[in-house]
């Protein structure tokens, strides 16, 4: 193992684990995701933080994400950030959102998206929608080797997101089993014709502490009315709520 | 009332479902077979029709592509036939939605299609080719939908390659197809040209499907690398072309009957250069 590769874990584990005695009301979730994909070439393994603080009705997350076992030689594979804010009308609550995501795919390589969307939660659903802009660009290191110095981005904009889910029990319930149709995880947005299921069961072992799995079924084709299975992952996390004001 | 009311939703739903001749709903759910499949179907036709070399006297010369004839009606297809024959084309691509899936309009598609001999032509599927069991009908016909076929001039040879997207994924086995001829291949050619259905950049609102952005990034990285040249594309109706690094991204219009736009697509190669140009009727 090489030092570059000992100062990324380093610095992952300086990002995942919370700093508790720093921040109040903070949120922190811990993720892996294990499967294999069409393009995975085998297993692939990832894991990711998203850290949160809110204040008030406000909230800002940052999160990242490593790669643990893939076919490509990035570690850290994933970054986003995103801030946003409740709100009430009557009795019926919103959330707002904006985000940024930088995904480093490949060394020469790199996808960034914004966006906003807007979340609506009751007892046994929740629904984000929202929209993306989308770009593909290619990095110094391209440039240089392909002798390119123009069109070195490509943008896709004002791309559909969402994501349908519905609770078997109510949202805040101990237990839970859910069901989710979505084109959008926390670093990568999918184009709207192309939907991901997965199936969630949470359990909440401590009032801040709630553990959570899913299957993740990733579909090509649908919408060419023509499906085809592309991959299939399993995620499963611990969501840690901490409020140092209590 | 309610029993009766869910039945009656039920039985809309099959009906639907399995009714329409234009359409094949259950594809959504469930298909006949997988890209994987029909992959490997490819191949081992591959294996007993080694890969077409044409071979042209000039260092000049000319491809005319089409895309989503939605055969049904023939006048545009018979046109475009026409003026490949009567201009003496290096070769025609069909890159897919050539019909509807049903064996009766692959019949009327592969009266009007010429002879090998007449004209060389290279077609692949895409999704509504494959709908009703239509892969069957378009293997028994044409064979191939994943291959390559090269074009060679007194000066260089060119390199071109169709592949089968019409499920939206190229799948493990294509993908890995894919990688290989171009590690091993590529450097033997001048251009490299890449034939295949569906689009890979999402210009504009539609319910066309694209390849999962996973997979386009293994795509558009595979591209870079090898120095793909162009890739034309079909599915989404309406022309449309981008350069991302140094490759041309094409979508074609339909050449389907009755449209405002309907047309093809010509790729000339003029004193070692590649050019081209939209057609519409």
């Amino acid at each position: 193992m090489n030092s570059k590769i000992i100062i990324n874990i380093l610095i992952s584990l300086i990002c995942i684990f919370p700093r508790i005695n720093l921040l109040a009301q903070f949120q922190t979730t811990l993720y892996a995701d294990i499967g294999q994909t069409v393009v995975s070439d085998g297993l692939f393994i990832k894991m990711a933080d998203l850290t949160s603080y809110r204040f008030g009705k406000n909230k800002l997350e940052a999160g990242l994400q490593i790669d643990i076992l893939s076919n490509t030689d990035r570690f850290f594979s994933g970054y986003n950030i995103q801030v946003s804010r409740e709100w009430m009308i009557k009795s019926f609550p919103l959330e707002t959102q904006a985000f940024f995501i930088l995904s480093p795919f490949s060394d020469i390589l790199r996808e960034t998206n914004w966006g906003i969307l807007l979340g609506i939660y009751r007892n046994h659903f929740s629904i984000k929608i929202g929209t993306n802009f989308r770009t593909y660009a290619y990095n110094h290191k391209a440039v240089n080797t392909y002798s390119f110095e123009t069109d070195t981005r490509m943008h896709e904009n004002w791309n559909l997101m969402y994501s349908f889910n519905g609770y078997l029990k109510p949202i805040d319930n101990v237990w839970n089993i859910g069901l989710s149709i979505t084109n959008m995880d926390h670093f990568i947005i999918n184009q709207e014709t192309n939907p991901v299921l997965n199936l969630r069961f949470a359990y909440k072992f401590k009032p801040s502490c709630r553990v959570y799995f899913e299957p993740w079924y990733e579909s090509a084709g649908a919408l060419n009315l023509k499906v085809n299975y592309f991959g299939f992952f399993i995620r499963s996390g611990i969501i840690w709520d901490i409020n140092l004001t209590d | 009332m309610g029993h009766q009311f869910n039945r009656l939703i039920i039985l809309l739903m099959i009906s639907v479902l399995t009714g329409c001749e234009e359409t094949d709903l259950t594809g959504f759910f469930i298909s006949d077979e997988s890209v994987n499949q029909r992959f490997k179907q490819s191949t081992e036709w591959n294996a007993s029709h080694p890969y077409r070399e044409i071979i042209v006297p000039s260092e000049n010369y000319f491809i005319l592509t089409m895309g989503d004839s939605h055969v049904g009606g023939t006048n545009n297809l018979n046109t475009f036939l026409n003026i490949a024959k009567n201009t003496n084309a290096a070769a025609i691509v069909a890159v897919g939605d050539l019909t509807t899936g049903n064996a009766s309009d692959y019949d009327r598609f592969q009266e009007i299609m010429p002879s090998q001999d007449s004209l060389s032509s290279f077609l692949m599927v895409g999704n509504h080719d494959l709908w009703f069991n239509g892969w069957n009908q378009f293997y028994s016909r044409f064979g191939s939908s994943t291959y390559i076929f090269t074009i060679e001039t007194p000066a260089a040879k060119d390199l071109f390659i169709c592949l089968d997207t019409g499920s939206g994924t190229l799948g493990k086995k294509q993908m890995d197809w894919l990688k290989e001829i171009l590690q091993t291949s590529r450097n033997e050619y001048r251009y490299c040209i890449l034939f295949t259905h569906n689009n890979m950049f999402r210009n504009r609102h539609t319910l066309s499907t694209y390849p999962l952005v996973e997979e386009l990034h293994v795509l558009i990285e595979l591209f870079t690398i090898h120095k793909v040249d162009m890739i034309i594309t079909a599915h989404d109706h309406i022309k449309y072309e981008e350069k991302f690094g140094n490759t041309i991204y094409i979508t074609m219009d339909a050449l389907e009957d009755g449209l405002d736009y309907s047309g093809y697509f010509k790729l000339n190669m003029i004193d070692g250069n590649i050019d081209y140009e939209f057609i519409n009727f």
